[in-house]
């Protein structure tokens, strides 16, 4: 019983981290807190559904859902960050503007597909099980474990060892010293929310191909979820927001058993109280230290 | 439509516009002290709550339960703000989103709180007029809590906490008391809101509502206690204006609400109320009357102070004796800065001890310090850029402004009477510094030279025996400087010692009485200027071997 706990917990901290990924890479670039990132995990798993319904096939869904989340991305950098982006208080503002985005994008979703929730249609999605020993594993929770895996190690190397990484790390360190060795920093904020909005969208698709409904409100639970893995994770810390996604994924499958199912939600709050007033710099994350 | 008939068909429109206000206020005086709450839903749901389930469950009298749930709502901000006020900005945000999650999944999850379905069988108790009758006394509450000590205090701790401090605001306590009120005012607006209708539920306090009141504030503008009021009434209207202009989508509503809250942080960042005319700002001529003070000694015995492996602080002792001015020099990185720091505990050494007139202070907060007469002013400047020159003086006078709040309340003469002494005597500073005529203008407006002379008026503004100076005459022009070291005298004269760090050495050696030099975190030089200039090892610090 408890093995296929530990690969129910697995597969939703994969969805968990890829969403929490998105929030974490802007986080560290800008200092906001990107609230509207609920809002384009949403239109993702919509997109992929319209796609699907055209009779295409659904890796190819996941695969334009994804792309046009990036660019989703993109253009909530340039309507709702980039004009607030050099304030004193911008990262208030930010958080204010990314509301803003989100109520207006979630309208577009009422709009677009009202209150209804929405299944894939019959038969375009592969309903394969593996079973080891005791464990049960679609080959939909397969497909979500390898790809969140997959996204993090290439997240990780492209961070670390491309050109276009080291310009996001420069600016997370200092945007001013990046400006001035030559860092091209619209162009590099602009491509890390892009890899924000495709790893939110990737989540979306993930999460709706795993439950099967498709709603206007789905980023409203995943949203709190994002918050309490990048907190846990150190805000600002890659390795620190994928390790955390699984965490909570494995926190919540076992407060579900232990406590109960209606208590599940609850979980990532209590994640949130407990590592801001015990160690508010999270399990990986640095203190910053200003100079005053 | 006959006028009571209006009144009639439009009785819950008032009555939700009513209590949008009050919570309106509610997040009005957190953000007031630049806290960014999330948790006035979660308030208002936990006073709503105990208010209906004491009516229903014990019987009790709806104003003594609509009192109880508005302590209970007091009582959980208190609670929740102890462990999170060490919190700052988005990490503060998030954590009163979680409590406000926390107290839905338990409204959901309780069998006494009706669950999901929530609590119906209360009936209303509360008329429209109640409701207004409440928000006007709120409203004046607030709206004369301005220009008093805890309203000044407010808003130096929203502009930076850190200058906050080293004007004798504690901090802690200005961030807990408006939390406190906050808790209050979304109590009241909850209570009102559970016996106006028939029916509350989970979901009518969830994250939504809480961004909702959090967009009214935004909307309206902070900078002044009417601002969200604005917001409110705008927004809880919207939705009735759309029906009956033939409009019944909820998706307009969202979209033309989140586009006003996006144009409005764009092109309008103080809010709808910064378009309103705003009573000028009164300066009041300067008053000629001088408080004398006693000169404070410091000394400071084998001062350390480490960062990680790096030692910025070795073994520094230094002494000031009353009324005179210690020049303190050293090469960019000797640890002036550091020195300072630790003196006035914001960054405490790791060894040693700091004496204030004989007393050991080491390890004081910056706040006690400041009201033991020390005040400072900053490298990097620290200027309160939102308030006008005159409130930023007036925000360092907080510990001595006379306690009118009451007499405000009743506004009464006298309370007027000292407000305008202690506004003119902040004038007088200015004056004193430079800064004549420039008493309205925005702190951010001045000029990196003028607001290096306001930090200096709002230092003295505590009326301090021992003053620091961080660099003053940074970028200013030869000519300014000049009048700077006339200044520094005169602050020494009028019966304050000066601890000045500076880079510009005619300055230092015209304006300073002892010199002290620091290189690599330890003194390697004390003395007057004439025998610092010429000594072998200041020589070679400053121009190399």
């Amino acid at each position: 019983m408890w093995e296929q706990q530990l690969v129910n917990g697995l597969v939703s901290g994969g969805v968990y981290a890829l969403f929490a990924l998105g929030l974490t890479l802007v986080f560290g670039v800008l200092d906001i807190l990107n609230l509207a990132h609920a809002s384009v995990f949403m239109l993702a798993a919509f997109t992929a559904l319209l796609v699907v319904d055209q009779g295409i096939p659904f890796p190819i869904a996941i695969v334009v859902a994804t792309f046009v989340a990036g660019l989703l991305g993109i253009l909530l950098e340039r309507v709702a960050f980039r004009p607030i982006r050099d304030r004193a208080d911008s990262n208030l503002s930010g958080l204010l503007t990314s509301i803003a985005a989100s109520i207006i994008l979630a309208a577009g979703a009422l709009a677009f597909f009202g209150p209804d929730a929405y299944r894939y249609p019959r038969g375009s999605l592969p309903d394969h099980t593996f079973a080891f020993a005791n464990v049960r594993l679609t080959a939909l929770q397969l497909l979500t474990l390898v790809l969140s895996v997959v996204m993090m190690v290439g997240l990780k190397l492209l961070l670390d060892r491309t050109s276009f990484g080291r310009s996001i790390r420069a600016i997370a360190e200092k945007p001013l010293a990046a400006r001035v060795v030559g860092v091209n920093i619209n162009q590099t904020i602009a491509g890390t929310f892009f890899l924000s909005g495709a790893l939110g969208g990737l989540a979306g698709v993930l999460y709706g191909l795993l439950f099967n409904t498709m709603t206007a409100d789905m980023g409203d639970t995943i949203l709190l979820k994002g918050l309490a893995v990048i907190i846990l994770g150190g805000m600002a810390s890659v390795t620190g927001a994928a390790v955390a996604g699984f965490v909570l994924g494995l926190v919540e499958v076992f407060t579900v058993q232990g406590i109960g199912s209606e208590w599940r939600d609850a979980v990532a709050f209590g994640v949130i109280f407990v590592i801001l007033v015990v160690r508010p710099t999270g399990l990986f994350g640095l203190r910053r230290v200003r100079e005053i | 439509m006959g006028l009571e008939v209006f009144f009639e068909v439009y009785r819950d429109l008032f009555g939700q516009i009513g209590i949008a206000c009050l919570y309106a206020l509610s997040i009005y005086i957190v953000l007031a002290a630049g806290q960014l709450s999330l948790a006035q839903a979660g308030f208002g749901a936990i006073s709503a709550y105990t208010a209906v389930l004491l009516i229903t469950e014990q019987g009790f009298a709806a104003p003594v339960a609509i009192t109880v749930g508005i302590a209970a709502a007091t009582l959980a901000a208190g609670i929740l703000a102890l462990p999170l006020l060490r919190l700052r900005g988005v990490f503060l945000a998030i954590a009163t989103i979680g409590f406000g999650e926390v107290v839905r999944v338990t409204l959901n999850n309780l069998e006494i709180t009706g669950g999901a379905s929530g609590l119906t069988g209360n009936l209303p108790k509360v008329e429209v007029w109640h409701i207004y009758a409440v928000l006007g006394i709120c409203g004046f509450l607030l709206a004369r809590l301005a220009p008093t000590g805890l309203g000044r205090s407010l808003s130096a701790v929203r502009e930076d906490e850190t200058a906050a401090q080293m004007q004798g605001i504690n901090v802690r306590s200005v961030r807990l008391i408006a939390f406190l009120i906050s808790g209050a005012l979304a109590g009241t607006a909850g209570a009102l809101e559970a016996n106006f209708g028939f029916f509350i539920g989970p979901a009518q306090f969830g994250e939504q509502r809480a961004i909702e009141i959090l967009t009214f504030a935004v909307i309206g503008g902070v900078t002044i206690w009417y601002g969200p009021l604005i917001g409110a009434a705008l927004l809880t209207l919207l939705p009735t204006l759309l029906r009956d202009s033939g409009v019944d989508e909820g998706w307009v509503r969202l979209v033309l609400q989140g586009t006003i809250l996006l144009l409005v942080i764009l092109f309008l960042p103080d809010g709808l109320a910064s378009l309103l005319p705003r009573r000028r700002q009164k300066v009041p001529a300067p008053s000629d009357d001088h408080i004398a003070t006693q000169p404070l000694e410091l000394r400071t015995e084998s001062v350390s102070r480490h960062f990680g492996g790096v030692t910025a602080l070795h073994d520094v002792s230094v002494h000031l004796r009353p009324g005179r001015v210690l020049g303190l020099v050293g090469p960019n990185g000797a640890g002036k800065t550091t020195l300072v720091n630790a003196i006035t505990g914001i960054v405490p050494p790791s060894s040693g001890r700091v004496l204030i007139d004989g007393q050991d202070v080491t390890n004081m907060p910056a706040w006690q310090l400041s009201r033991r007469g020390v005040a400072r002013t900053f490298q990097n400047l620290r200027v309160f850029t939102h308030l006008s020159a005159l409130d930023n003086v007036l925000a360092g006078t907080v510990r001595r402004l006379p306690r009118t709040y009451f007499s405000r309340l009743l506004f009464l003469p006298h309370a007027r009477k000292q407000e305008h002494e202690q506004a003119a005597r902040a004038v007088t500073l200015l004056d004193l510094v430079g800064l004549a005529g420039k008493e309205a203008i925005r702190g951010d407006q001045l000029s990196y030279g003028d607001q290096r002379r306001l930090e200096i008026a709002r230092a003295l503004a505590s009326n301090p025996g021992l003053v620091i100076l961080d660099e003053p005459a940074a970028g200013m022009n030869a000519n300014e400087a000049a009048r700077l070291v006339g200044l520094i005298r005169r602050i020494a004269e009028t019966g304050r010692s000066v601890v000045l760090i500076e880079h510009n050495m005619s300055v230092v050696m015209k304006a300073s009485d002892d010199v002290a030099v620091l290189n690599f975190g330890e003194v390697i030089g004390q003395g007057t200027p004439d025998q610092i200039k010429t000594a072998p090892a200041v020589v070679e610090a400053y121009l190399g071997a």
